[in-house]
């Protein structure tokens, strides 16, 4: 059988032994299409056809039957590596076979395993209890597990982008020809206005795209773990020696065969010959030799310490797991503990972002539910508004101003003052950009009846004075000064 | 910030007789027009302050909110005339302006004057005629005369044209291109009345004889068009003091500095701006402008003006949002 392999076999990087299969996709891309469309169609259609009430489950279904697709590229890939076409009507007749038996372990227990695609070739492929395939997997694995685990992450994505790019395609072009047609479902579908995006149609459009995706891209996801599946067997099996030597052994089989027969014939004349001699030795020499020959340098037991670090005194034997060490110098390995340590970094980085963003909506209930004032509006319409910029007894001060004339001092420093105490005692949220009117609207809300009238009736003098040239009548003026509710 | 931007400023003032009194008359002729007009009192604010500044204004808004019983009532409590065009894609010009018509009888030309000639012109689905007819219109609205076989011949005073546009159904339509958009004081959108005020609505018409409308047959008048003129007058005179002036030119400058608008809004918009605050002055019955007037204005005075970005725009991003980003971005005016 192994003599049959068509791949060139050799052992590889994780990473190349994708390419390996990723090469076989492409060389058979035409049909391994035509086998998927022929049979994924029709069974997408009846899931479409069940499922249509419960869009979300249709996109679900569609998400996890995965395995169950992946059979079709991996049964021709499987064949086709031992020199067997598989021809179109070949696979229709196995089609339900592949669809129905045999898949409920990566359907249950073995969907989100993340070596699914090297799984799958030892199941399917090579069949056996479930012990067996859970050793044989542990096994293969021993050549590392971290690539087949990136190359599902990253076909997963690729599928995802794919359908989103799909989706953004389809937008553009629904956009570009709207003016056409304006009672498209699918514009609609783009320009609803509800609050969710997860109506039916969206879903069933997402399950459709989705679909798409993975028509384009699942076989090479497939290929790609068939191809490190390959190269895991030629590390622990030595597939490229046997096969090696298998072509060997075949073609010099015709020009050395009676040379052979003749050499095995004189090797067993002459064994026949030294036996009587190896069997009259006695126990105790025969001990002795034994001895003397594990004392040998060759039968020497080495072993070698390694210290990780420095603060580690002792060393033990590696007796752990390979599949856990670094292989820094051998391949690209090491790209994906740089990425897995970046991952988790990234993680938390969001993590401390996150908190840091809405953790106030956490951390400040048990405070006094009084707005806090901001820091920017240290002034409001051009008056400085701070409690340091402020006279301790404003009304007094306003009122010399306006015995000395100066009005419009005495006017800005009662409004200031007031919009103070509405900011810093009253916590009234006043910003810089807020003019009299929205300064009004927020005293609405000083909990003093007598405040918020007074302050209205300050506003309109206020303005009047301000922007109306009108100047406040002194018995205005002595109201204001004289009713002024401020008062610490 | 709220969608009570759109009104006026609801503060009470002292002020002196004349602008007091045409506060308190404006205030009735809204009052009246109210009647009619249900759950709709920020919209009649906008269509009088454009009427004392002396402006036209397009009207947005979907069938059937009372646009055209609001114009019917406008008009009558002012004495003035009223004209409906109902724009279509074959309406010509001559068909808004009027036309010569040679009249057997005498052997001679006689002019015949269009729906324009009245003080109060609405003109439903603006959007809908050709680019020509609409040209035509707008000529007339700025210059306010119309010449016909070249005879210029001026519109009645108050003059003022309300054009409707429908935001759905955009098929076949002819959209106003942004030059001629900014010969439009405001920009005014009616929005479906509150839950009371539709009950009202609903009841009064059901209990009327026929129709599906109102009845504007006793509306009172108010007033004569010479009146409002005066008001127009009175309007100019409100005062502006220049930081207040200044406040509405920063408003439209950062229209054209903003991220996120493509085509900020020109010096006519400052200049509309100030004119609509000193109309909202004077109908509170004040004679000077105070920022919320500016403020207030923003919404119905720029929505026409500026545009946003097409990233925006696509992601439904609304130009009142983005016009109240820059009010609350832009400090008040320092006195």
């Amino acid at each position: 059988m192994i003599h049959e392999v068509t791949a060139r076999l050799r052992p590889r990087t994780g990473w190349e032994s994708q390419d390996l299969g990723l090469a076989m996709v492409r060389n058979l891309l035409p049909r391994l299409m035509a086998q998927w469309l022929c049979v994924m169609l029709p069974l997408w259609a009846v899931l479409a056809a069940v499922l249509w009430r419960y869009p979300g489950w249709l996109l679900f279904a569609v998400w996890w039957l995965k395995p169950v697709y992946d059979r079709i590229p991996l049964h021709t890939l499987g064949r086709k590596l031992f020199g067997q076409e598989t021809s179109l009507r070949e696979l229709l007749r196995a089609a339900p076979a592949l669809l129905l038996r045999g898949n409920l372990y990566f359907l249950t227990i073995g969907r989100l395993a993340p070596h699914r695609a090297i799984a799958m070739p030892v199941k399917f492929l090579e069949g056996g209890t479930l012990s067996a395939y859970r050793r044989r997997v542990r096994t293969l694995l021993l050549q590392g597990d971290s690539t087949i685990t990136w190359v599902t992450l990253g076909w997963f994505g690729i599928s995802v982008l794919c359908a989103v790019g799909l989706n953004m395609m389809l937008h553009s072009v629904i956009i570009d020809t709207s003016e056409n047609d304006s009672r498209n479902w699918l514009l609609e579908l783009f320009t609803s206005r509800r609050s969710t995006p997860w109506t039916p149609a969206f879903l069933r459009y997402a399950a459709f795209l989705y679909m798409v995706s993975v028509t384009l891209t699942e076989m090479f996801y497939v290929g790609a773990g068939f191809g490190m599946y390959l190269n895991s067997r030629s590390h622990l099996e030595g597939w490229d020696i046997e096969v090696t030597f298998r072509g060997l052994a075949t073609r010099l089989q015709q020009q050395f065969k009676v040379g052979l027969m003749v050499g095995a014939l004189l090797v067993w004349g002459l064994s026949i010959s030294n036996a009587p001699a190896a069997l009259e030795l006695d126990p105790e020499t025969t001990e002795e030799r034994l001895t003397e020959i594990m004392a040998q340098p060759e039968f020497e037991i080495h072993s070698e310490e390694y210290t990780v670090y420095d603060d580690v005194t002792t060393s033990k034997p590696d007796t752990s797991d390979s599949s856990w060490n670094w292989h820094w110098p051998d391949g690209l390995g090491w790209v994906t503990d740089v990425l897995a340590v970046l991952l988790v970094v990234a993680f938390i980085a969001l993590i401390v972002w996150l908190i840091y963003r809405y953790g106030h909506h956490f951390v400040g209930t048990r405070e006094t539910s009084k707005p806090t004032v901001p820091e920017s509006a240290r002034t409001v319409m051009g008056l400085e508004v701070s409690p340091e910029a402020l006279p301790a007894d404003i009304p007094s001060s306003a009122w010399a101003f306006w015995q000395q004339g100066n009005i419009h001092a005495a006017m800005r420093l009662l409004y200031a003052g007031s919009l103070n105490w509405m900011m810093h005692r009253g916590g009234l949220p006043i910003r810089e950009s807020d003019t009299e009117g929205d300064c009004l609207r927020h005293a609405t809300q000083l909990p003093d009846a007598g405040q918020t009238s007074y302050f209205q009736f300050l506003t309109r003098t206020w303005m009047s004075h301000t922007y109306g040239a009108t100047n406040p009548a002194t018995g205005e003026m002595e109201l204001l000064v004289q009713q002024w509710p401020f008062k610490k | 910030m709220s969608d009570s931007l759109d009104a006026p400023p609801a503060i009470q003032t002292y002020a002196p007789d004349p602008h007091a009194d045409a506060g308190h008359l404006l205030q009735r002729i809204r009052n009246e027009v109210a009647s009619v007009f249900l759950g709709q009192t920020a919209v009649m604010d906008q269509i009088l302050a454009a009427l004392l500044a002396g402006g036209h204004v397009l009207i947005e808004g979907l069938p059937g909110l009372g646009k055209t019983h609001a114009v019917i009532a406008l008009a009558r409590t002012i004495g003035g005339s009223f004209k409906r065009i109902q724009f279509t894609p074959d309406l010509m010009p001559s068909d808004v302006m009027g036309h010569s018509l040679y009249d057997m009888g005498q052997q001679a030309f006689r002019l015949r004057h269009g729906p324009i000639f009245a003080h109060f012109v609405l003109a439903d689905e603006i959007n809908r005629a050709p680019a020509k007819t609409q040209s035509a219109l707008l000529e007339a609205m700025q210059e306010q005369q119309v010449t016909i076989d070249g005879e210029s011949l001026p519109l009645p005073s108050p003059f003022m044209v309300l054009a409707t546009q429908n935001p759905i159904e955009q098929e076949g339509t002819y959209p106003l291109p942004e030059a001629q958009l900014d010969r439009f004081l405001m920009k005014i959108q009616i929005g479906y009345p509150g839950m009371q005020e539709e009950e009202q609505i609903v009841a009064a018409v059901s209990s009327g004889r026929a129709g599906t409308g109102l009845s504007t047959g006793g509306i009172q008048i108010l007033c004569t068009p010479a009146e409002i003129m005066q008001a127009q007058e009175l309007c100019a005179s409100v005062q502006a003091v220049p930081e207040v002036i200044a406040y509405a030119v920063r408003l439209v400058r950062a229209t054209r500095e903003m991220k996120g608008i493509s085509l900020g809004a020109g010096t006519r918009g400052a200049i509309s701006l100030v004119r609509v605050a000193k109309a909202y002055a004077l109908l509170q019955g004040r004679n000077y402008v105070i920022p919320d007037d500016i403020k207030s204005a923003v919404r119905p005075v720029l929505r026409h003006r500026v545009q946003l970005a097409p990233e925006l725009a696509i992601s439904g991003q609304q130009i009142d949002h983005t016009l109240d980003a820059i009010v609350n971005q832009t400090d008040a005016p320092r006195r």
